[in-house]
């Protein structure tokens, strides 16, 4: 007899209650809560915040938690809670010259003004497994700075700029506001501000295996990691009525600059130029790819050849989506049986007739061999 | 004096249900071109902004697209209504702007107003274009995608060379302007893609 | 029809933000000013994920208003599993009064198939799109397409049917088959079989096609020429089925195959459920159900 393979509301209400289920886990097992994600699972929610294109720590932390820890599916949850906010305008752009530094190194300086610091960085740990964290760790609190001074810490880029040997930053066009893709859809060729929107909402994994590919070979820039710091920075909003901007908050960014070799063109002389990384949080994996992959988004700016993926707008622009890219990956579970019975039609229907045609070949060949042998 | 807020006239009574109700009227006068359409007009609105042109506009527009005025509107009731019930600004010049609010007089040259590009056909304007009615005046011909063979409309108050710009402004194709003709209690829509004569 | 149910709080009526609306709808009216012309709109967003229909969800939020009745299907039937999550969305957030009649709906949203039953004036059929552009496996390219549609150059696609004709001796496509607009516009209909391209060509209904991810609107608008691509020597062909509907006794409908065990056995079935039901409230009976008509005993 004819089963339909037929979901309704019934089946769906139960799967949910089942995933909810999962979720949970062991009962005996206390439930977590989501300030314990927010303050323990800090980079998680990092990443949430960043690919969900919301600076908001309780719902990223929260969305972690419903989503069972999946990030993406965290990320889509930012996603679709944040079309539903009512939007005020623009923020004063973030001044990261004037950030309260909590890490920051250079590698192309053995030393430089304000000095290099290390910071809450898993550089040079040992990747051993620490089986004390198994039960309650008995964490000692930081060491505190004692020097009074607090020191001046220009940006490497702005030395270099200084010299003249790196590009001036590239200035945006006077009176035009940056674009936002969230706003209206992103056409390729795209301005730089739109891309790095793009690369700051795009997925970390995507971000990092192209930037790797520029490293190996597909579109070398020469990196050098001019200078990454993370730390605080104030938000300030122009509230028109005022006249005046207004401190919001803090937020904690961090901030890449790669500087990049490049032998000059014709018009343009031999210079370093540049990549830029930024997102929210402590997310020193993130710019550093995104940096590299927005110096290789520059190319054709720069009068070089297109030819590798991450050089190539429209490839990296049209797939850096993580929440576009599960989307659409996943539709495939989604039932296709009436394209399916299309397609069935007509393989069977080509099958027929390439078995048509070799029998009619072999016919003929039969002939000719009987023909040959009278 | 600029007029305050306290002195700015009411628009719509239910702003959710009224401009999905007058988004519909519009989008079935646009799919369907000739077919007249009833539409709420907001009454309150400052004349010489015709009510059912009040309830289009307020439908349509927001801060993203600017709307040109012609020059019987440019009065600062309607400014202050325009600006505190869509928060669109204000187009100078015509050739800028995503709406136009036009009557028959001094109705400038439709190629005036942006016509889009062929890649982005739909970046064009769209024209709110005030007329008396649908009941007499002129008669046209129309054919055209929307229009199950050809259908015969009449139009009051429309510009007199209405057939003539219409047929320019189809020989544009895909390019050109949209026209939405507001009555006093109904639109009619005539897109780019409708053949339109006049019946002598 | 199931009447109005009181809609969820705290949500904006069918979901979106005015100013959400208010954006859509400008692209809409723009993309039935230029049938067949894929126009670019701000797509947000939505609860539910990319390809799953949140284009289709975006135009019917834009269009919907209370006094509306929601039919939505997947694969042609209103049972399936996302068909039955977007009907429940728009239930909780609009409070629509919903359907699984032809009919009796004001708003069909669909992915993949058309209703068998003719549309009427007054009706909106909503296309759920996953890859608007009809020429993206032929060029992957947005800046080459758009450019070709500008130009109205479609050699490529001649030149892609052409040789599947001079390789197969026939077109091999059979869903998302191109059609041309007003003689235009080279149009992607969304994945449905080719079976149903006929019903676009000339429908008194208005078809609207949403693309989320791809962020792209187009529109059929009513009495609309709607021609499927074909060359004069190798005209359009409509997908035929051997066997009529096993429950309803349809020939003239778009069939599922079912298969029933593990040994070649299958049967055929309406694909659209509210077509083959109907016919079976009418009395009429497919072979599987005992009574049938002499002529569709296998």
């Amino acid at each position: 007899m004819y089963v339909s393979v037929k979901g309704g509301e019934k089946a769906i209400r139960a799967a949910h209650r089942l995933l909810a289920h999962r979720r949970r886990g062991d009962r005996a097992v206390p439930e977590l809560a989501a300030d314990q994600i927010r303050e323990q699972l800090t980079l998680a929610v990092d990443r949430v915040m960043n690919e969900g294109s919301l600076h908001d720590r309780d719902l990223a932390a929260l969305a972690i938690k419903q989503a069972r820890g999946d990030l993406i599916e965290a990320a889509f949850l930012v996603r679709a809670y944040r079309t539903t906010l009512p939007r005020f305008g623009y923020s004063v752009p973030l001044d990261t010259g004037a950030m309260g530094v909590e890490r920051r190194i250079s590698a192309t300086y053995k030393d430089l003004p304000g000095g290099q610091i290390l910071g809450p960085t898993f550089d040079y740990t040992h990747r051993l497994v620490d089986f004390a964290l198994m039960g309650d760790s008995d964490t000692p609190l930081p060491a505190r700075d004692t020097t009074e001074a607090t020191v001046a810490m220009p940006r490497v880029t702005d030395l270099l700029d200084g010299e003249g040997l790196i590009e001036a930053e590239p200035a945006g066009e006077a009176g035009v506001e940056p674009g936002d893709l969230t706003r209206a859809p992103l056409r390729v060729p795209a301005d730089r501000d739109l891309r790095l929107q793009q690369l700051a909402r795009g997925d970390e994994g995507f971000l990092l295996a192209l930037g790797y590919s520029t490293q190996r070979g597909y579109g070398s820039t020469h990196p050098f990691a001019g200078e990454i710091r993370i730390g605080e920075v104030e938000v300030e909003f122009e509230v028109p009525e005022l006249g005046f901007a207004v401190p919001l908050g803090t937020v904690t960014v961090s901030e890449c600059q790669m500087i990049n070799q490049f032998a000059g063109s014709a018009e343009i002389e031999p210079s370093f130029t540049r990549g830029y990384g930024l997102a929210f949080g402590q997310v020193e994996r993130k710019v550093m790819a995104m940096a590299l992959v927005d110096r290789a988004l520059r190319t054709e700016d720069l009068g070089g050849a297109v030819e590798h993926p991450a050089q190539d707008q429209e490839f990296v622009l049209s797939h850096a989506d993580n929440v576009q890219a599960t989307g659409f990956v996943e539709h495939l579970k989604l039932p296709h049986h009436v394209d399916f019975q299309a397609e069935l039609a007509l393989v069977r229907q080509m099958r027929r007739e390439h078995a048509a045609a070799r029998a009619a070949r072999e016919a003929d060949a039969e002939s000719v061999y009987e023909e040959a042998a009278e | 004096m600029a007029p305050t807020a306290t002195t700015i006239a009411p628009g719509f009574r239910d702003p959710v249900f009224q401009s999905q109700a007058t988004f519909r009227a519009v989008l079935d006068a646009l799919a369907e071109p000739g077919t007249e359409r009833p539409v709420e007009g907001i009454a309150t609105a400052p004349a010489p902004l015709a009510p059912v042109a009040a309830a289009v506009i307020a439908t349509l527009a927001d801060f993203e697209t600017a709307v040109w005025r012609d020059e019987t509107l440019r009065l600062p009731e309607i400014e202050a209504w325009l600006a505190f019930h869509t928060g669109a600004p204000v187009a100078l010049d015509p050739a800028r702007a995503a709406f136009a609010l036009i009557g028959a007089d001094d109705a400038p040259d439709f190629t005036d107003f942006a016509l889009g590009s062929d890649v982005d056909p739909s970046t064009s304007a769209t024209l709110v274009l005030r007329v008396a009615g649908f009941d007499n005046g002129r008669r046209y011909r129309l054919s055209g995608p929307g229009i199950d063979g050809a259908c015969e409309v009449t139009i009051a108050g429309a510009p007199t060379d209405l057939a003539d710009r219409l047929a320019a402004n189809r020989a544009l194709f895909p390019r050109g302007v949209d026209l939405i003709l507001s009555g006093s209690t109904s639109v009619m829509g005539l897109p780019r893609t409708t053949r339109i004569e006049e019946i002598r | 029809m199931t009447a109005p149910i009181k809609r969820t709080e705290g949500y904006a009526f069918a979901y979106l933000d005015e100013q959400t609306k208010r954006m859509i709808r400008r692209a809409i009216l723009k993309a039935v000013a230029i049938p067949g012309h894929q126009v670019p709109f701000a797509a947000r967003d939505m609860p539910m994920p990319y390809g799953w229909g949140t284009g289709g969800i975006q135009v019917t939020a834009a269009i919907l208003g209370p006094a509306d009745v929601l039919k939505v299907i997947d694969q042609g039937a209103d049972d399936t599993t996302n068909a039955v999550s977007i009907r429940a969305f728009f239930q909780k957030t609009a409070g629509v009064a919903v359907t699984t009649r032809t009919g009796e709906a004001s708003v069909i949203q669909t992915r993949h198939r058309i209703p068998e039953e003719p549309l009427k004036a007054g009706q909106t059929l909503i296309y759920q799109v996953p890859i608007p552009e009809p020429l993206r496996f032929l060029e992957p390219r947005e800046t080459e397409t758009r450019v070709m549609h500008a130009l109205a150059d479609y050699g490529l696609m001649h030149v892609k049917l052409y040789e599947d004709i001079a390789t197969h001796g026939h077109i091999a496509k059979t869903y998302a088959y191109p059609v041309k607009v007003e003689g235009r516009y080279l149009m992607d209909p969304s994945p449905i079989p080719k079976f149903d391209n006929p019903k676009m060509h000339m429908s008194p209904a208005l078809q609207l096609f949403g693309a989320g991810r791809e962020k792209r609107i187009y529109a059929l608008p009513p009495f609309t020429r709607v021609e499927s691509l074909d060359f004069e020597d190798h005209p359009f062909e409509r997908t035929k089925f051997e066997a009529p509907c096993a429950l309803c006794g349809a020939t003239d409908a778009y069939l599922d195959e079912v298969v029933i065990d593990d040994r070649g056995g299958r049967m055929f079935v309406c694909s659209d459920t509210d077509h083959c039901e109907t016919r079976r409230a009418e009395g009429r009976r497919g072979a599987l159900l005992g009574d049938a008509p002499k002529e569709n005993r296998p």
